[in-house]
């Protein structure tokens, strides 16, 4: 047999890339998640003292150069969108981003069970990292190409407060169920963060090879989740508007929304990743902020089940059914790019 | 990343227990991994987590990592020993949901070049060379690293995987 021919029929078959989010839930686990190592104590970095001068030493010079790099790129943007195209802002831009995820995963704490004593704090470290992060974002001017996945990175960034406070409100108040549901709530935060900043600072491996592709995809599923019918990603909408999400079933429907909103996250990297022809650009755009109006949608659920509000979670489920409802009109209209 | 540490750095801080140290090191492997995985198990969702179960056992044995030696090879071994696990323990629910061959007709199979369904049929040891060789595009010195074998006998047991394909898959035009 042809060895080329192999190589063809096997990449033809089985060819992928891993969603977004999935090395960062690997990494996330195993920063979480203790193991015993044999013959060595756990926990328990290791540096010579030459070691730490230098990586001090390194650290400072980096972190001056990136604060001057945000500060001259905060100062330089006005508020609001700039055009994509050679941008000189994007460059700036990225490292921004850059900056603010490095200090964030830097302020990177403990807190796993409801009889963590650390929880307190680790929510109190990383807190002003996400602040910041939003605070430069909201006053950076975007470029134009990232103005809506910016405007959700923002929104994650709010929620992931919201669900550290919860996770602490909740653990003095001895209620572990409502602990266990806000540091999901919290973690799988951190799980879309992650590959929407590689996304945007360009090192996120890509998720199709063409706008074509990305919008074959993003079209079928949500096809597949307005007409119940089979599609390549589930965007959870049956489950998610038949299910009651009351009581210990806040935790199943937690999933469900994590399951969906990790889809939406997908197409919305995969149309940044590959730009739509200028002839689409306006129906890209709104099929682009109708996506972003699912994420919202899903993201107002999860906090509605954190509270808990069932009038709320209804009305986000219903929002979210809006929204991919709205987004499938954009596809059809799109039509076959 | 401004803060990256080099290979180094991090294998020491793995093996002192530092998980974000061991999947930075694996960060790079982490796709021929997943592809690997994938092409083991067929299932997105399976793979994802086999990946991340055979990284907790990499980081518990690190410390037979020898030092100088590639991870690749190692992880990749790590992986497809997670994979034959998974396999395993989803056996009965692969067998019930294949059916037998007397099942499919003949000319089915001559009309259709199904791969995946060709590779569920075969052993895994002979799918993994298969995936290694043809998927992950490794040379036959990284796959006989993987599998703790010689280049010579990596190549052997290529050549007889695609031997057993052969009343499976039929490739156009192609001498079967």
């Amino acid at each position: 047999m042809d060895e080329q021919i192999l190589f063809d029929r096997f990449h033809e078959a089985l060819d992928l890339e891993p969603r977004p989010g999935a090395y960062e839930r690997m990494r996330f686990a195993m920063t979480n998640r203790p193991v015993a190592l044999k013959g060595r104590p756990a926990f328990r970095i290791r540096w010579s003292k030459m070691g730490l001068r230098i990586a001090a030493g390194v650290t400072a010079a980096v972190i001056v150069i990136a604060v001057a790099a945000a500060f001259i790129g905060a100062h330089r943007g006005l508020v609001g969108s700039a055009p994509a195209s050679q941008d000189p802002n994007v460059k700036v831009y990225r490292d921004m981003i850059a900056l603010d995820y490095n200090a964030m995963t830097a302020s990177t704490s403990h807190c796993n069970t409801i009889q963590d004593t650390g929880c307190q704090a680790a929510v109190n470290a990383v807190i002003p990292t996400l602040q910041k992060w939003g605070s430069d974002l909201s006053s950076f001017r975007t470029p134009l190409r990232f103005v809506v996945i910016d405007g959700q990175l923002r929104r994650h960034l709010t929620q992931t407060i919201a669900d550290g406070n919860a996770a602490v409100a909740f653990q003095k108040a001895g209620n572990e169920n409502g602990f266990n549901l806000a540091m999901n709530a919290a973690f799988y935060e951190r799980a879309w963060i992650d590959p929407t900043m590689f996304a945007i600072v360009g090192s996120y491996p890509r998720v199709a090879g063409s706008y074509h592709d990305a919008f074959g995809f993003t079209r079928q599923s949500l096809a597949a989740c307005v007409n119940s019918t089979p599609g390549p990603a589930d965007l959870a909408c049956t489950a998610l508007l038949k299910r009651a999400c009351v009581g210990a079933a806040a935790q199943i429907c937690e999933s469900y929304v994590q399951s969906a909103d990790t889809q939406i996250q997908t197409f919305l990297i995969a149309l940044l990743q590959n730009p739509a022809p200028s002839s689409l650009t306006t129906k890209d755009a709104q099929l682009q902020a109708d996506l972003a109006k699912a994420d919202t949608a899903l993201l107002a659920t999860t906090d509605a089940l954190l509270h808990p509000d069932a009038a709320k979670v209804d009305a986000g489920e219903l929002s979210y059914s809006d929204a991919i409802s709205s987004a499938d009109g954009d596809a059809i209209a799109i039509g076959n790019p | 990343m401004l803060f990256r540490q080099t290979e180094s750095d991090l294998v020491q801080s793995a093996r002192a227990g530092d998980g974000a140290a061991f999947a930075d090191l694996l960060r790079p492997e982490y796709r021929t991994a997943l592809r690997l995985a994938c092409g083991l198990l067929q299932d997105v969702d399976e793979a994802e987590d086999a990946v991340q179960e055979a990284a907790f056992t990499a980081w518990k044995r690190i410390g037979n990592l020898r030092e100088g030696s590639s991870l690749r090879p190692w992880f990749l071994g790590i992986v497809a020993n997670q994979c034959r696990s998974v396999k395993r323990s989803r056996w009965w629910s692969v067998t019930k949901a294949e059916p037998p061959d007397s099942e499919a007709p003949a000319n089915d199979l001559l009309a259709s070049i199904d791969l995946r369904r060709a590779l569920r049929r075969i052993g895994h040891d002979e799918r993994l060379v298969l995936v290694l060789r043809y998927y992950l595009d490794l040379p036959f010195e990284e796959i006989a690293t993987t599998l703790g074998i010689s280049p010579k006998a990596a190549r052997t047991r290529v050549e007889r995987a695609v031997h057993r394909l052969k009343p499976i898959m039929q490739v156009q035009g192609a001498a079967v």
